[in-house]
């Protein structure tokens, strides 16, 4: 499959804190690449070092398709941390500079302000946008032009429930575009519901990366409960198949495909559990990202 | 080309720019129509340090010293200017849209440049409006007054620039820029007392500020015998040069080597 960027062994210390050490993945052609980890995990170091506003202290990375980060930089769109813009002009005004940087996409200013909404507000000044405005305006200019890769950190930051699904649903439009989509974000289920491919920091360390089917991996999982929770969780905690257990109201296990909800019924009956109850459940990536990270 | 249209995209739209340019002309208008007509003035006769000589070519020398105080309104805007960089976080933004950090840099200093090239021709205009209003002469005598001007307002120009980069934050870095106006003139002196010399006036704004004297102190400390040895004018222009690619090699090393 082909590569649109490669990062090999990326470090980057902020005085004594480590951010990043040796983070090596490979972002595949048209994938909507989702990286994940809990806050102070690297995501944003990780984002700011490819956009070159971090220097890394060691390791490179690499744009395919282009000469040089720079060349790289004015064909990606991208969103890091705050929206940016000069508060004394409007969002047009602001536009026509990201555009004019760019060198592209003067004439399609007006329509990258009507995909978020923002056109009716085109000559209203900055400073007097609110939060979600403001990250709309940000989107926008990362729209500039249809670039060939986007680069997004935490683009619903700051939206309502409605902008948080429109700018689901432009993701996925853009995908199915062809569009390589790298998206930082924590709201898991929005990552679950468009990420292709998922890369997961934890302090720095990447822990997994790969595509989201892999790193979720195919476990389901089953959710017991009878009158003896803990009785049962007992039991099953023998089982040389188990995988999984996690205790609450149920108690919820994993065992591969060994078994399913038929043999695990059977099975606690024939060890004088009777359940009152028994539910099958596809494992979530929030989960599993709780798993991995804690 | 770009990185000015770039530049120009964001000042068309400033109202402090076109406040700060407005008050630097209109003012600087106004103080040599006053000096030229005597209604602005230290005193009378030779008390007078302001002359109120402006037929050519005495005309460039008199207006460059006014024109050298002016030249703040256009320092403060240069740092009001990179420090609203720092202050919206536009220099990551730009750095981010693709253009290379030595760009960013480069367009502050075709900035500069820009604004210290039009202050100079203004200067000229100025110069040759007041100069024909009274009496004819040679405009072109005594014309390198006018080189001198230009160095002037790039020298300062760049070390307001220079400041700006480092502090970020426009209120402090104009305090420390006129503080240290103060301290430089402080340190000029004392060396030169100290020691002697005409070396105090080679520090990076005092060796503009002697290409751009006050003729009626020179004259009068001739009298009183107070002169003071001076550095040859082919120094000054050489040390303001070297000032001047010192604060942009400085910066330079800085901006393509810190994160932003």
């Amino acid at each position: 499959m082909k590569t649109v960027l490669q990062l090999q062994s990326i470090e980057k210390s902020y005085g004594p804190v480590k951010a990043l050490k040796g983070v090596s993945f490979k972002v595949p052609k048209g994938s909507v690449f989702g990286v994940l980890g809990p806050n102070g995990s690297g995501k944003t170091t990780m984002l700011g070092i490819l956009l070159d506003v971090l220097k890394a202290d060691a390791g490179t990375y690499h744009w395919e398709d282009y000469q040089d980060a720079s060349a790289a930089r004015k064909q990606i769109g991208s969103l890091l941390e705050t929206p940016n813009f000069y508060h004394y002009m409007t969002a047009y005004d602001n536009l026509e500079i990201t555009a004019t940087i760019k060198e592209r996409g003067l004439d399609d200013i007006d329509n990258v302000l009507k995909k978020v909404n923002l056109f009716e507000r085109r000559h209203t000044k900055f400073s007097t946008f609110s939060l979600g405005m403001k990250q709309r305006l940000a989107i926008a200019g990362a729209l500039l032009g249809n670039p060939d890769i986007l680069v997004l950190d935490e683009p619903t930051n700051g939206l309502d429930p409605v902008g948080i699904a429109e700018i689901r649903e432009l993701i996925i439009q853009l995908s199915k575009q062809g569009i390589t989509i790298i998206m930082a974000s924590h709201l898991l289920d929005e990552v679950e519901k468009v990420c292709t491919d998922v890369a997961i920091l934890k302090q720095g360390s990447l822990l997994s990366a790969g595509p989201v089917i892999e790193v979720l991996n195919d476990d389901d999982w089953i959710e017991v409960g009878c009158s003896d929770n803990e009785a049962l969780a007992a039991l099953l905690r023998r089982h040389i198949g188990l995988k999984n257990i996690i205790v609450h109201t149920f108690v919820q296990v994993s065992f591969g495909n060994e078994m399913d909800s038929e043999a695990l019924n059977k099975y606690c009956f024939e060890n004088g559990f009777i359940l009152h109850h028994i539910q099958k459940r596809k494992r979530s990536l929030e989960s599993k990202f709780m798993e991995m990270t804690k | 080309m770009n990185l000015l249209k770039i530049e120009w995209l964001k000042l068309k739209k400033y109202n402090t720019f076109w406040i700060l340019s407005s008050l630097f002309a209109g003012l600087f208008l106004l103080w040599n129509y006053g000096v030229n007509k005597s209604f602005i003035s230290t005193g009378k006769g030779p008390a007078n340090l302001f002359s109120s000589t402006y037929s050519f070519p005495q005309i460039w020398g008199n207006m460059a010293y006014i024109y050298s105080w002016f030249v703040i309104f256009l320092c403060v805007f240069v740092i009001i200017s990179i420090s609203n960089e720092f202050s919206f976080r536009t220099h990551r933004q730009h750095i981010i849209d693709g253009m290379e950090r030595l760009n960013f840099l480069n367009a502050k200093a075709f900035l500069v440049l820009s604004i210290a090239l039009s202050a100079t021709m203004f200067f000229i205009l100025t110069g040759l409006l007041f100069g024909f209003m009274n009496g004819g002469g040679n405009p072109f005598e005594n014309f390198e007054k006018v080189g001198y001007v230009f160095l002037y307002t790039l020298n300062y120009l760049s070390f307001s620039a220079f400041i700006a980069f480092f502090i970020k934050r426009s209120g402090l870095s104009i305090m420390l820029l006129l503080a240290y106006f103060l301290i430089e003139s402080i340190i000029s002196g004392l060396i030169n007392w100290k020691f002697d010399t005409y070396f105090g006036n080679l520090l990076p704004l005092q060796s503009s500020d002697e290409l751009l004297p006050l003729n009626a102190l020179k004259t009068l400390n001739n009298l009183t015998g107070n002169a003071q040895t001076e550095a040859p004018i082919y120094l000054l222009v050489a040390v303001s040069a070297v000032y001047i690619s010192l604060y942009y090699v400085v910066l330079r090393r800085k901006l393509l080597t810190t994160d932003l």
